[in-house]
């Protein structure tokens, strides 16, 4: 009689506590306290990920992979034929390099450092093509035949180009090879929309708009092959895979109009279903975003800038999100907020239009309780923890009035007392830090003008810094006076971040959306912006996070506002929270929502004969 | 099947939407407690353990317009040095 260890190599292992470690993906064991054979299975899910900043409805390719993706151009009614490019680091997006032709339904291909688009659309038919080494496209070879939504797959120096759209549907095929374009042999029908995935001598053409029966050809660089038919018809989806016989097939719309959720793989025979997506839509990217076990998904629709990521792995992957939290007992802006999501403390502020508050609140992850007042309602700069909080400068009056504060009060987690004074009233201060070692930036003076003045507090008194390089306000902070960091502003608005030592500051790498009076938290080398105002009429709901060197996008909050605070907080980034503010419409707003990061755990699976 | 659903539900706190449900469906807040939500079976859920109304497009912009007009009005009324710490507050157009 055969055993486990002959059929597979190993044996099962009697343990008292479960394996913890992927590593130890296939290995089955018995757990003797709970009685039961267990092992650590490999599967794929859908999982949201964080949001582009450029809207674009659809007609633009997605290149790359999971972790290092690429998508320019596209379309939208305020934007129909955008150059902006992003790219995607398997977290967040960043900005890259603009298209020189901005177009839409044009086909990509390639990586996010030797990326390939061809052909599209900017009012009629290109031919253009443009390469994209990491950080700007050049013009390439035309085309030659002038289309759109055609399907791309292969590389930047090995493409291939399906189908499309002339003034019909065509099967016209072009190879490139890094330097031109040759037609070869057509594809067995007049298509487009149809998504392509693999490689210029081993691809597969999957369903499209003219071809609603599911059907599917491989191309083995020079012939073309039925090959199976999908479960779900579709054209406009987003497709990802490597060669003929791996690709998936993601959401997309089912002719002649319902969007799908659903998704399958291809083995080179059959397809099969596997988890959908979150949210159907069309990005009519025709391109592969990924391989068949590990691709990404974004874009698609008016109003959505969604990424979702489909990840097969021993672990199971929760990705990022903000939750709500408890409501503030006074719903408010401006106020110093400092704390972590399960000790939080929200100190003063103001209720619109200018009724300044003295309340304070403390946080405990589920509800807001009220504690003894500050001395001096006001807006304030705040730093520190819940139980050794600090507020400094702000205003009780409108700007250019004598309302504006240099007074410092510290919180011990009951009372108030006064702290050393600024040297410089000031509100709308860049600050952060903790009770004993924080910092105050920037700001606006009661002449309502914008400075450069840097102090930093060590527990008792102010000593000025070195200045900021440039006048700002209203931006959003994070990190200690020997390792600070300040992003955005509003004096203009702004993206600006710049990295300081207690000596001196250095550019960082700017935010992708240019903000003010944002919530900020975190360290110098790991902080999350979040929110703002974008202009006097709009605010942001996006989140960005910093890991030292550039920002990209995270999960968005809930309810786009601003007016946080005005300053960050000294908070770890894996449990900030963003409290109060306001939103158009709203001008006081009590909602708090927690920061959740992305968490990994094993998937463990009970065995058993049934 | 349209991408989003339109309802109105009251904040209530801790717990009203989770990280679960941010990873589950789309949403978005808006004045006059109006969610857009994203429109699949969990999102319909949420919305109706949130004790919601559902609302049309249509009704869901004319709660939010009438909550940013009804701002509107009150910054109007506000004196010239109020004005100076905010903006008026614009209209906001539902994805």
């Amino acid at each position: 009689m055969s055993t486990y260890k002959k059929l597979h190599g190993r044996s099962i292992i009697p343990v008292a506590a479960n394996f913890s470690d992927s590593g130890a993906e296939g290995q089955i064991w018995f757990n003797s306290v709970a009685g039961e054979f267990k092992s650590i299975v490999a599967s794929g899910a859908w999982s949201s990920s964080s949001p582009q900043t450029t809207q674009r409805e659809g007609g633009t390719a997605t290149m790359g992979t999971l972790t290092a993706g690429l998508i320019a151009g596209g379309s939208h009614p305020a934007a129909p034929f955008t150059t902006a490019t992003e790219e995607y680091n398997g977290s967040g997006w960043e900005t890259g390099g603009n298209l020189g032709t901005g177009r839409n339904a044009y086909g990509g291909a390639g990586t996010q450092t030797a990326g390939l688009t061809a052909g599209g659309y900017t009012g009629s038919n290109v031919t253009v093509s443009e390469s994209y080494n990491g950080t700007s496209w050049s013009e390439g070879p035309d085309i030659n035949t002038a289309r759109r939504a055609s399907g791309t797959c292969g590389t930047q120096t090995a493409g291939l180009l399906v189908g499309g759209y002339t003034s019909s549907p065509v099967k016209v095929v072009e190879e490139y090879d890094g330097s031109s374009w040759t037609t070869v042999n057509s594809a067995p029908t007049n298509n487009y929309s149809a998504g392509m995935a693999g490689i210029q001598t081993s691809a597969i053409q999957i369903a499209g708009a003219t071809n609603p029966g599911q059907a599917c050809f491989e191309y083995d660089g020079t012939n073309w092959t039925t090959g199976g038919s999908l479960n779900t018809g579709r054209s406009g989806g987003g497709y990802s895979g490597t060669t003929q016989d791996s690709a998936m097939a993601i959401s997309g719309e089912t002719p002649p109009g319902p969007k799908t959720v659903n998704c399958e793989q291809y083995d080179g025979t059959t397809w099969t279903e596997v988890s959908n997506v979150a949210t159907a839509r069309v990005p009519s990217g025709n391109s592969p975003s990924g391989t068949k076990t590990d691709a990404y998904f974004s874009g698609g629709q008016s109003g959505v800038l969604l990424t979702e990521e489909f990840n097969t792995s021993a672990n199971v992957i929760t990705a990022a999100a903000w939750s709500s939290g408890g409501n503030l007992n006074t719903a408010r802006e401006m106020g110093g907020v400092a704390g972590t999501t399960p000790a939080g403390i929200y100190m003063a502020g103001k209720t619109y239009p200018n009724t300044y508050r003295n309340e304070t609140e403390e946080y405990n992850g589920t509800s807001w309780a009220e504690q003894n007042n500050v001395s001096t309602a006001r807006t304030a700069a705040g730093a520190g923890t819940q139980t050794a909080g600090l507020i400094f400068g702000g205003t009780n009056g409108a700007p250019g009035s004598t309302g504006v504060q240099s007074a410092t009060e510290e919180y011990d987690g009951s009372s108030w007392t006064n702290g050393g004074s600024l040297s410089a009233a000031r509100l709308n201060m860049y600050g952060a830090g903790l009770q004993t070692a924080a910092f105050g930036a920037g700001g606006i003076i009661s002449t309502n003008a914008a400075v450069t003045t840097v102090e930093d507090y060590n527990g008792s008194a102010w000593t000025s810094g070195t200045a900021m390089p440039a006048a700002q306000q209203g931006g959003g902070s994070a990190g200690l006076p020997s390792a600070r960091l300040v992003f955005g502003g509003y004096s203009p608005y702004s993206a600006v971040t710049l990295e300081g030592d207690g000596e001196g500051w250095t550019a960082g790498g700017n935010m992708n959306q240019a903000r003010g009076i944002l919530a900020g938290f975190g360290s110098q080398t790991d902080a999350i912006a979040a929110g703002g105002s974008v202009n006097p009429n709009a605010n942001s709901a996006l989140a960005e996070g910093y890991d030292g060197t550039s920002w990209s996008t995270r999960p968005s909050l809930a309810t786009a506002r601003q007016s946080f605070a005005p300053s960050g907080s000294y908070n770890t980034s894996t449990s900030g929270f963003v409290a109060g503010g306001s939103q158009q419409g709203n001008p006081q707003n009590a909602q708090t929502e927690e920061w959740n990061v992305e968490t990994t755990a094993v998937n463990i699976k009970k065995i058993s004969t049934s | 099947m349209a991408l989003f659903m339109y309802g109105t539900a009251t904040n209530t706190g801790k717990g009203f939407f989770t990280h679960e449900d941010r990873l589950n469906f789309f949403l978005r807040g808006y004045p006059g407690d109006v969610w857009v939500v994203g429109n699949n079976e969990k999102g319909a859920l949420w919305l109706a353990e949130k004790n919601g109304v559902e609302k049309t497009k249509a009704e869901a912009q004319a709660i939010v317009t009438a909550e940013v007009e009804a701002a509107q009005s009150a910054w109007d009324a506000l004196s010239d040095e109020d004005k100076l710490n905010s903006t008026r507050p614009s209209i906001i157009t539902l994805p």
